[in-house]
C-alpha cells in the first residue's frame, strides 16, 4: 500500500462529515488495506461490536432445525417436544427414503403376485419395528446411559420416539396402500398388526433384550406367522381376517398393560 | 498461538472447518468498516446491524465456497450489500452469495477511486446527490444497474439515465 | 449429623459369576469424594446405581433422601443429578451445542432462550466455547469427555457423578477441571471415580477404595497414604522380597511390601497405599 488514510480523514469518514469523493476513496481503499481497516476498528463502538457478535454467535450455535421440526412447531408443538420428535432417526431423510422404497417394493410385489396383497401386508407392520430398533436403547442410541439418568430420558423418551415412529410408518404405509390393486378392506388390514407388534416390541424391551433383538425377534415371529397361516389355511389372508384383527387388538391392549406395568424396568433396568 | 499474523484467507479456511474463533477474528477485522459503510447506505441502524450479523452468518456457512479470488474484504462486501438490497426489497433473507468476482472497474472509475482531492473531487461535489448515489452504487459498490435500482428504490431506467448524465457531467468537468 | 446424599446398605450386584458389588454399605455426603479401585472392582456399577440407571439385585439405595424404586422420587432424583458415564456416547452428527441442548431438553428445560443460555454457560465452563458449533465427530477424545462433563453440569446438580472425568485430558485441562470442581457453587455432592491419584490428592476430601466388590478403605487421602507407612522402601536394585517393585526415573527401585530391616524407607503416597491394598486383595482372592 503506497498510502494510508490519515487520521483526520478517518474521523471525518466515521462521523459522516466528509465529502463524497473522499468517502468513495476511503471505502475503496479500505477494501484493500488491512492497516486502515484496523484504524477503523480501533475507533469502533465496543458495545455495538459485541452486540452484533452476540447475534452472530447465537446464529452459528443455534441447533440446526430440520424441516420436520419447523413443521411440528408450526402446528403448535412446543419447541422441546418438537426437537425430541424430530431427532428420532425415523424422521430423517435417509430413513424416510428407505421406508418409502421398502413399501414401494411391497406394493410392486403385490401387483406382481396378481393383485394378492399378502406381500405388502406382511411387510408393512415390519416398518415401525425397524424404526423402533433404530430409535432408542442399545445399540442404536449411543447416549442411552446418559439419557436414562435424566428425568424424561427413560420411559417418556421411549413413548415420544415410538409415537413418532408409528405416526410416520402409518402415514407412509397408508399412502403406499392406496396403490394396491383393488384395495378394499385389505388396504388397512396391516394397521392393527403394525400397532400390536410395535407395542409387543416395546414391552419386550423392558426385559433384558436389546431393542434390536426385541424388534428382530418379533419381526421373525410375525413373518413366520404369516407364512404358516398362509400355508395351512385355505382361506386367503388368514392372518388378516376379522378374527385375526380382533386377536391383534387384544394383543395390543395386553402388551400395553404389560408395558405400563413394567415401566420401572424400562426406567431403571436390572441389566444393562 | 501463531508465529506471524494470520491472513484473512487462512481465517476463511479455518471458518470452513467450523472454527468459531476464526470467525470472531474475521469479525474483529472486518465488522467495523462494514458497519460504517453500510450505515452510509441505509439510514436505519437496526437494519444495518442485522445485515452485518447476517453477513457473518453467511460467511460462516459459505466459507468453503470462497475460492480465494481477490480480497476477502471485497468478498464480504459483496455478500453484505446484496443482503442489504434483499432486505430493502422484501424485508426477508434471500440473497445468494456471489459466485464470481465483481467485474473490473472501468478506467474512468479507477481514476475516480484513486484521488482524494483535486478537480475531480470538486466535480463530484458539484453533482447532485441523486447522481452521486448512482455513481457510488455502480462504480464503488460494484452493483449492476438493477441492483442499484433496488438499493436506491428507483426504477432501473432511472438509474441508467442518471448514470449517463453523471458521467457526462464528470467528463465535462475533466475536459 | 452428617448429611447423606448417597446411602447404600448391603447392595449386591452380580453379573453372571462376577460379584461386582458384594454387600456394599456406605454413605456419601456433600463435598468431593473419590472412588479408587481396579477395573471391574465395582466402581462403575456403583456409579450407575447412584445415577439410577441400574437397579441392584439386593440391598437398599437412598439418594438425595429419596427412594429410587419409587417412580416420583426417581424423577425428582434425576432432576437434581448430573452424570458423566464412563463411556459417554454421542450422536456424531450433532454439534457440541446441539448435544448439550438435547440433554438440557431431557432435563426439562423447555424454554428455548434460557435453555440456550444455560447450554452456553456449561460449554464455556468446560472450555468448549470456541467449538460449540463443531460436530461431535470432529471433536478430539479429550473434547468429547469435556463435552460429557459439560452436560453433567446443567442446572447445577446437587449430586454430580463423574466416572473417569479426566481420562484423555492433558495436564492443563486436568488442572482446569480440578479448578472447576473445587469451585462449584452450593457445595454439591461430587463423586469422582478415577484412576488418577493426582486428582484424588488435589480434589478429594475423602477417598473410598473399592476392590472385589467391597469397601477396603474409607477415609481421607492422607490416611490412605498413611496405611502404607513403613512399608515402602527404596533400593538400587530390585528386591524380590517386595510385594511389588518398579524402577523410578533416577534408576533406583521403589518397593512396597514388608521391608527388610536395613531398608531405606520412603514416605508413602496414595499410589503406594493403593497398590498395596489392591495387591493384598488379589492375594486373598487367589488364596480363597
Amino acid at each position: 500500500m503506497s498510502w494510508h488514510v490519515q487520521a483526520p480523514t478517518i474521523d471525518a469518514y466515521i462521523s459522516g462529515r466528509i465529502d463524497a469523493a473522499a468517502a468513495f476513496s476511503v471505502e475503496a481503499h479500505v477494501l484493500a488495506c488491512s492497516q486502515c481497516r484496523e484504524s477503523l476498528s480501533a475507533r469502533a463502538d465496543p458495545d455495538r461490536h459485541e452486540r452484533i457478535w452476540a447475534g452472530v454467535r447465537e446464529g452459528i450455535e443455534r441447533p440446526r432445525e430440520r424441516a420436520v421440526e419447523r413443521l411440528l412447531r408450526a402446528i403448535g408443538v412446543r419447541n422441546d417436544l418438537a426437537r425430541l420428535l424430530a431427532t428420532t432417526p425415523m424422521l430423517q431423510g435417509s430413513w424416510v427414503v428407505a421406508v418409502a422404497l421398502t413399501l414401494a417394493f411391497g406394493v410392486i410385489a403385490s401387483r406382481a403376485a396378481g393383485g394378492d396383497p399378502l406381500p405388502f401386508l406382511a411387510l408393512a407392520p415390519l416398518v415401525p419395528l425397524a424404526g423402533i430398533a433404530a430409535a432408542f436403547g442399545r445399540p442404536a442410541d449411543p447416549a442411552w446411559e446418559l439419557e436414562l439418568s435424566t428425568p424424561t430420558g427413560g420411559f417418556t423418551l421411549m413413548l415420544i420416539r415410538s409415537t413418532a415412529v408409528l405416526a410416520v410408518s402409518v402415514l407412509l404405509a397408508g399412502i403406499a396402500a392406496m396403490f394396491l390393486p383393488h384395495a378394499g378392506w385389505e388396504a388397512a388390514a396391516w394397521l392393527l398388526p403394525a400397532l400390536g407388534l410395535t407395542v409387543v416390541t416395546l414391552a419386550a424391551t423392558s426385559t433384558r433384550l436389546s431393542t434390536v433383538t426385541a424388534a428382530g425377534t418379533v419381526s421373525c415371529a410375525w413373518l413366520a406367522l404369516v407364512v404358516v397361516t398362509d400355508r395351512l389355511s385355505d382361506r386367503p389372508l388368514a392372518a388378516f381376517g376379522p378374527g385375526a384383527q380382533l386377536a391383534f387388538a387384544a394383543m395390543t391392549a395386553a402388551a400395553a398393560v404389560i408395558l405400563l406395568a413394567r415401566h420401572t424396568a424400562v426406567e431403571r433396568p436390572t441389566r444393562i | 498461538m501463531r508465529g506471524r499474523a494470520t491472513t484473512d484467507q487462512e481465517l476463511i479456511v479455518a471458518v470452513g472447518e467450523a472454527d468459531a474463533a476464526a470467525l470472531r477474528a474475521l469479525y474483529d477485522r472486518h465488522g467495523t468498516w462494514l458497519t460504517i459503510r453500510l450505515a452510509r447506505r441505509c439510514a436505519d441502524p437496526a437494519t444495518v446491524e442485522e445485515v452485518v450479523q447476517d453477513t457473518f452468518l453467511a460467511v460462516w456457512q459459505g466459507a468453503a465456497r470462497y475460492r480465494g479470488e481477490g480480497e476477502v474484504a471485497a468478498w464480504i462486501w459483496g455478500i453484505a450489500i446484496r443482503r442489504l438490497i434483499d432486505r430493502l426489497r422484501t424485508r426477508r433473507q434471500t440473497a445468494e452469495l456471489p459466485g464470481r468476482p465483481d467485474p473490473e472497474p472501468s478506467a474512468e472509475e479507477l481514476v475516480l477511486l484513486g484521488i482524494e482531492h483535486g478537480d475531480l473531487a470538486s466535480a463530484m461535489g458539484r453533482l447532485s446527490p441523486e447522481l452521486r448515489a448512482v455513481i457510488q452504487a455502480t462504480a464503488l459498490d460494484g452493483l449492476t444497474t438493477r441492483e442499484a435500482a433496488h438499493l436506491l428504490g428507483i426504477p432501473q431506467g432511472t438509474v441508467k439515465t442518471r448514470l449517463v448524465r453523471a458521467r457526462r457531467e464528470l467528463r465535462g468537468a475533466l475536459a | 449429623m452428617v448429611q447423606t446424599t448417597i446411602g447404600l446398605t448391603g447392595v449386591e450386584k452380580r453379573f453372571g459369576a462376577v460379584h461386582a458389588l458384594d454387600g456394599m454399605s456406605l454413605g456419601i455426603g456433600p463435598g468431593v469424594t473419590g472412588l479408587l479401585g481396579p477395573n471391574g472392582a465395582g466402581k462403575t456399577t456403583m456409579m450407575r446405581i447412584a445415577a439410577t440407571v441400574l437397579a441392584p439385585d439386593r440391598g437398599t439405595v437412598r439418594l438425595l433422601d429419596r427412594d429410587p424404586t419409587d417412580a416420583e422420587d426417581r424423577v425428582e432424583i434425576r432432576r437434581r443429578l448430573g452424570y458423566l458415564p464412563q463411556e459417554p456416547g454421542f450422536y456424531q452428527r450433532f454439534t457440541a451445542f446441539e448435544f448439550v441442548d438435547y440433554v438440557a431438553i431431557l432435563k426439562e428445560m423447555s424454554d428455548r432462550r434460557s435453555r440456550h443460555e444455560e447450554v452456553r454457560r456449561v460449554l464455556d465452563l468446560a472450555g468448549l466455547g470456541d467449538v460449540a458449533s463443531r460436530q461431535v465427530k470432529a471433536l478430539s477424545g479429550g473434547m468429547r469427555r469435556r463435552l460429557a462433563f459439560a452436560q453433567a453440569l446443567l442446572r447445577d446438580p446437587e449430586l454430580l457423578l463423574l466416572d473417569e472425568p479426566t481420562a484423555g485430558l492433558d495436564p492443563e485441562q486436568r488442572l482446569r477441571f480440578r479448578e472447576l470442581v473445587s469451585n462449584l457453587p452450593h457445595r454439591p455432592t461430587v463423586v469422582l471415580s478415577t484412576h488418577a491419584t493426582e486428582d484424588i490428592t488435589a480434589l478429594c476430601e475423602r477417598v473410598i477404595v473399592i476392590a472385589g466388590g467391597v469397601v477396603r478403605f474409607d477415609g481421607t487421602p492422607e490416611a490412605l497414604a498413611a496405611t502404607a507407612n513403613g512399608r515402602v522402601w527404596i533400593a538400587h536394585a530390585a528386591d524380590r522380597r517386595a510385594a511389588l517393585s518398579w524402577r523410578m526415573g533416577d534408576g533406583r527401585h521403589r518397593h512396597i511390601g514388608d521391608p527388610p530391616a536395613d531398608a531405606e524407607t520412603a514416605t508413602a503416597t496414595i499410589d503406594d497405599a493403593y497398590l498395596l491394598m489392591v495387591g493384598e486383595v488379589r492375594g486373598q482372592e487367589v488364596a480363597a
